[in-house]
């Protein structure tokens, strides 16, 4: 059983993995780069270790220098919260080998579910709806590939196996265009994930981002939190989430929540973990599932008084999750707001130093931020400086909420995408719920367009 | 047999030194508690605090660990204040773990001091020691 923690990430989520430490009794460890030195985060935890300059590179996925940090400071465990190293199996295998405990699942999880067909495959065999196409990387021979995309139907959509979060695809809507797309996302995939096997699937003209967040121990402890809407992305980001998604069918969500807990089971999965799909003409398709904390797991937070991060962490001790299935009620609705150090109209990066930062407050309203008056937002790293989550009894109360938290965030020194939330909490179609992914970009492309 | 005032003094020093903040020590008829103030516990490094004079250079430490201004079976520092030292020099160590990393002089010159405390928890650039560079066309020896 550790009692030291060294958290392997930055900003935020390095903040709500201390903060779940600290309320657990556990003393934390802070590595961080030369960019990060003065973060207030920083001077909270129990220790703080500068490992490198700022490049994340050097630091934040330097796996040696995180290894050998956890060895000074005496850390026993590591945790890698989301992004960098969260995601890799050879550093949950490494940490692993090092004696030390690492905050996640265990590697073959994290080996399998980064292998989208390997993935597919095992989703298939425990009943968790796909998307239709083969679950195995495509042959060699055009003429059966050609034979395959006529079986599923165009439009179809070519993908890196070794790809996700939307990189590696590439939409075909006729034959004519297949032999091309094939042969530039597999030199894309070669190059970029070091895998040049690709596959194909059918391509949804107007799904929505529905996911599943999954919770298990190694007592046989096997739970699903809920859902999640994640529709509102713009370029595969992802910009606002809810919890719950509006307008579904709640039978059928529950049916997908049980799939996605057998399959838990079946692939030994352990931690927490979020079934991502792809929602259409009232149909779940899996895409992929992340073996990491979600920068959105607040939502669930909010509707089911779960502490997801503390939860990942009991489980790492070996505890049992203590609640079953029956326990967890979802109350209410949440929805987060990712706030970005950017152009609201033209989303360039707007790093530098914030001299004003007032947060809001109020029932329902809670604030995850690494971000104090006098901070430093580097231009190394992704530009989420924090997140707004609004909860209330009904999905129009949380948005009342949210429309009055945002107007008493006040931000200088830096840009930010307060007023695009704005715009986007005025815009009808989102206030009604239930748009797809494209929604934000056509609406955006309107608003331009509009005189 | 008695705590001496001398005694807490040295008491206080070894303290400092290892960076340990409190020791409680208890005897028939008698207890002490010694609190001492180690500085910042963050190995976050005081780059501000010591304004280096203009021409100096600093070797720093390039990873995260203990710094040892000694190699750990000798009494000898590796350089002391006042010497002449090469580029390269090894002028002391990080321990980490089992390991040990070299901090080297990053210019030839005169040992100026050691801003680090033997034992102190150092992280990457934290500012080791102080060397006053050859001026320019002076002698080698």
């Amino acid at each position: 059983m550790f009692d030291k923690v060294l958290i392997a990430n930055r900003g935020e989520i390095a903040l709500r993995i201390q903060r779940a430490c600290r309320a657990m009794g556990l003393k934390t460890v802070v590595v961080h780069s030369e960019a990060d030195r003065d973060a207030r985060y920083v001077a909270l935890a129990d220790e703080a270790l500068c490992i490198g300059p700022a490049p994340a590179s050097s630091t934040y996925l330097n796996v040696a220098a995180i290894l050998l940090a956890a060895e000074v400071s005496g850390a026993r465990a590591i945790h890698p919260g989301y992004g960098f190293l969260s995601e890799s199996a050879e550093f949950a295998d490494r940490v692993a080998r090092a004696g030390l405990t690492f905050i996640g699942p265990p590697a073959d999880c994290i080996r399998t579910m980064g292998d989208k067909v390997a993935a597919k495959r095992a989703m298939r065999l425990a009943g968790v709806p796909c998307v239709p196409g083969p679950d195995s990387a495509l042959p060699d021979d055009p003429a059966e590939i050609r034979a395959i995309a006529r079986d599923i139907g165009y439009p179809v959509i070519v993908k890196a196996a070794g790809g996700g979060g939307g990189r590696g695809m590439r939409i075909v809507r006729s034959e004519g265009a297949l032999d091309e797309a094939l042969a530039l996302t597999r030199a894309e995939a070669s190059k970029a994930f070091r895998n040049a096997a690709v596959y194909i699937e059918k391509f949804l003209e107007k799904p929505r981002h529905i996911e599943i967040q999954v919770l298990c121990d190694q007592h046989d402890n096997h739970l699903w939190l809920g859902d999640r809407d994640c529709s509102l992305q713009r370029r595969n980001q992802k910009v606002v989430e809810e919890a719950p998604a509006p307008g579904i069918d709640r039978a059928l969500i529950e049916r997908v929540g049980a799939s996605c807990v057998e399959a838990c089971r079946r692939i030994g999965y352990r931690g927490a973990g979020t079934f991502e799909f792809l929602y259409e003409d009232g149909q779940f398709f899996f895409i992929e599932m992340n073996t990491r904390v979600q920068v959105e797991h607040p939502v669930t937070e909010m509707t089911t008084g779960i502490d997801i991060v503390k939860a990942q962490i009991r489980i790492a001790q070996g505890e049992s999750l203590g609640i079953a299935q029956g326990d967890i009620t979802r109350v209410g609705h949440a929805v987060e707001f990712r706030i970005n150090a950017e152009d609201p109209a033209t989303f360039a990066p707007s790093p530098g130093t914030v001299t004003r930062w007032d947060v809001p407050g109020g029932i329902g309203i809670r604030v995850d931020s690494h971000i104090t008056a006098g901070a430093t937002v580097p231009r190394h790293y992704d530009s989420l400086i924090g997140k707004l989550i609004a909860h209330g009894g009904t999905r129009e109360e949380a948005l009342a909420r949210a429309r009055v938290a945002l107007s008493e965030l006040r931000a200088e020194g830096i840009r930010t995408n307060v007023p695009l939330h704005q715009a986007i909490l005025a815009d009808p179609a989102f206030c009604r719920g239930g748009y797809d992914i494209h929604h934000l970009e056509h609406w955006m492309n309107a608003r331009v367009a509009a005189p | 047999m008695p705590i001496e005032l001398t005694d807490i003094a040295r008491l206080a020093h070894i303290l400092e030194r290892s960076g340990v903040d409190t020791i409680e020590i208890e005897q028939p008829g008698q207890s002490l508690k010694l609190v001492v103030d180690t500085g910042p516990r963050m190995a976050a490094s005081p780059t501000l605090a010591a304004p280096a004079p203009d021409h100096s250079v600093i070797a720093k430490a390039d990873v995260a660990g203990h710094f040892l201004a000694a190699h750990p079976w000798r009494d000898k520092p590796f350089v002391a204040p006042g010497q002449r030292i090469e580029t390269g020099a090894i002028v002391g160590l990080v321990k980490i773990g089992l390991l040990y990393a070299p901090i080297v002089a990053p210019a030839a010159g005169t040992v100026d001091a050691v801003i680090a405390e033997p034992g102190a928890t150092v992280g990457y650039g934290t500012p080791i020691m102080r060397i006053r560079p050859l001026s320019e066309g002076s002698p080698i020896n």
